[in-house]
């Protein structure tokens, strides 16, 4: 079964999910400790690098400026962190300490 | 009344290595053939699925390395085999293994070298690659087989301490113990002690790949089993997210190490034959150990205090137990079928302590008892 337009599962945008074993696997297992990606506004200019590396998680809003549209699909690679011109772009990790 | 009469019969090396993999529980074998640890992939590729396990034949070692580290991953013990060349081919993705403390099996049973070499003939020549093949600061294990019976034994012990340790383990065998074929006698399935990997407890709001117990050992969480989280040979914190940062990148590199060298007592195998008033030692593993058990024996017959340490963990070195070994015997001989690399490490070890010579055979030919024997008699 494709799933073709978007569609919403525990708060998980499945717009680009195209397959059903990745729908499984989404579903069924969750982010293993809390994290959060922060964008600072002031400081990015809209290249779209991080949204290019991750266009699971990331977009490029109305605005020019990079949008996380999907934060229970992030791996925590901090692709985007390291790849960010100008340090716009960080994630927040929870630690135990 | 019923006599259940264990399995006993000739078997061949590379098989017993293969049975010992079942017996571990392996479930998923990636590789290429190569001679002369063709045999290991052969036999598994016909038991593997039938005990509902997964054979692929990959297109070439790297490939093969990569696959047993995915499907460790996913939960399942794996196994790869290969020789020298293919040995070396590994060595990046052993390195991979080791920073994602993905636990797997890697058999190499050695062949003469370097390159291509001669495929049929034996040698000891990776030693030090089993050790340092792969960039970095990591710890290595690697068990060697001196029998066929051991080849079976042995490859579950790889199993274990890689499960125990989430670190691959080498099964630094020889083509002689892999073709060579000898009585050998199935142990009984209660009689096979099998470890698993520790687990997270299921349904924790927070887990942390890469946060160890206090044995320095993290608990796995096999993937699609409840918990998503990254992987990377980046040097990464507890997270399993990369970072640079000096104080994590240090405490990683040497929860590492400390994970293996604390644990010793867990690790370290050897056998000693005669050693209790040996004045002359011979320190050797594999093949060329039980050309050493005869010239030991043979030498007592004649007289000769001599004893036989035989090395049946290789790495990590049992620098305790040949440091006072040292101590006790005027000389060690150090056979090995290559140019000299046990030796070094037992130079390191035992110093000043007493004499340390060696016996380096590079003709793809066995070290015989004959020629040890003579090294013995000359160090009266």
């Amino acid at each position: 079964m494709r799933h073709d337009k978007a569609v919403s599962y525990a708060g998980i945008n499945l717009n680009v999910i195209q397959n059903n074993v990745v729908k499984t696997m989404v579903e069924t297992v969750s982010a293993a400790y809390p994290k959060k990606i922060v964008i600072n506004k002031k400081w990015c200019k809209g290249c779209g690098i991080c949204a290019g590396l991750c266009p699971k998680v990331l977009a490029m809003s109305n605005g020019g400026k990079a949008i996380v549209v999907n934060q229970p699909l992030c791996t925590g690679c901090r692709r985007c962190e390291s790849h960010c011109p100008d340090f716009a772009i960080s994630l927040k990790v929870e630690t135990d300490e | 009344m019923n006599n259940v009469v264990p399995l006993t019969r000739l078997m061949q090396g590379n098989e017993a290595i293969a049975e010992g993999a079942l017996a571990a529980g392996a479930r998923f074998f990636a590789g290429y053939p190569i001679t002369p640890s063709t045999e290991i992939a052969e036999i598994l590729a016909e038991k593997l699925p039938a005990v509902g396990g997964k054979f692929i034949q990959m297109e070439d070692e790297i490939a093969s390395m990569a696959a047993i580290i995915g499907a460790s991953l996913a939960g399942l013990k794996s196994i790869t085999a290969t020789s020298g060349p293919g040995f070396s081919l590994k060595q990046e993705n052993l390195g991979f293994a080791a920073i994602t403390e993905v636990p797997c099996v890697v058999v190499n049973v050695q062949r003469y070298g370097p390159s291509t070499g001669i495929p049929t003939a034996s040698a000891q020549g990776d030693i030090m690659q089993a050790r340092w093949g792969t960039h970095g600061d990591h710890p290595a294990i690697a068990l060697s087989p001196a029998s066929v019976q051991e080849a079976f034994s042995l490859t579950v012990q790889a199993f274990n301490l890689a499960e125990r340790f989430r670190t691959p383990v080498i099964l630094l065998a020889d083509e002689v113990i892999g073709h060579m074929r000898e009585r050998f006698v199935m142990p009984d399935a209660s009689d096979i002690n099998v470890i698993d990997r520790k687990k997270p407890p299921a349904g924790l709001t927070r887990y942390y790949p890469y946060k160890p117990d206090e044995d320095g050992v993290p608990p796995m969480a096999n993937f699609c089993e409840g918990y998503r989280y990254h992987v990377t040979g980046l040097v990464h914190d507890e997270s399993g997210g990369p970072t640079t940062k000096a104080d994590q990148a240090e405490r990683l590199i040497k929860r590492l190490n400390d994970k293996i060298m604390d644990h010793l007592d867990e690790i370290t195998m050897t056998e000693s034959l005669m050693t209790e008033d040996a004045e002359i030692i011979i320190v050797a593993c594999g093949a060329v150990s039980r050309s050493a058990r005869r010239a030991v024996k043979q030498a007592r017959k004649e007289g000769i205090k001599a004893g036989l340490f035989r090395l049946i963990s290789v790495w990590p070195f049992p620098d305790k137990e040949i440091k006072a070994l040292s101590r006790q015997a005027r000389s060690i001989i150090v056979p090995e079928m290559n140019l000299g690399q046990l030796i070094g490490e037992v130079e390191r070890v035992v110093r000043s302590e007493t004499k340390v010579s060696g016996i380096n055979r590079v003709t793809g030919e066995m070290i015989t008892p004959d020629e040890i024997l003579n090294a013995i008699k000359s160090e009266i």
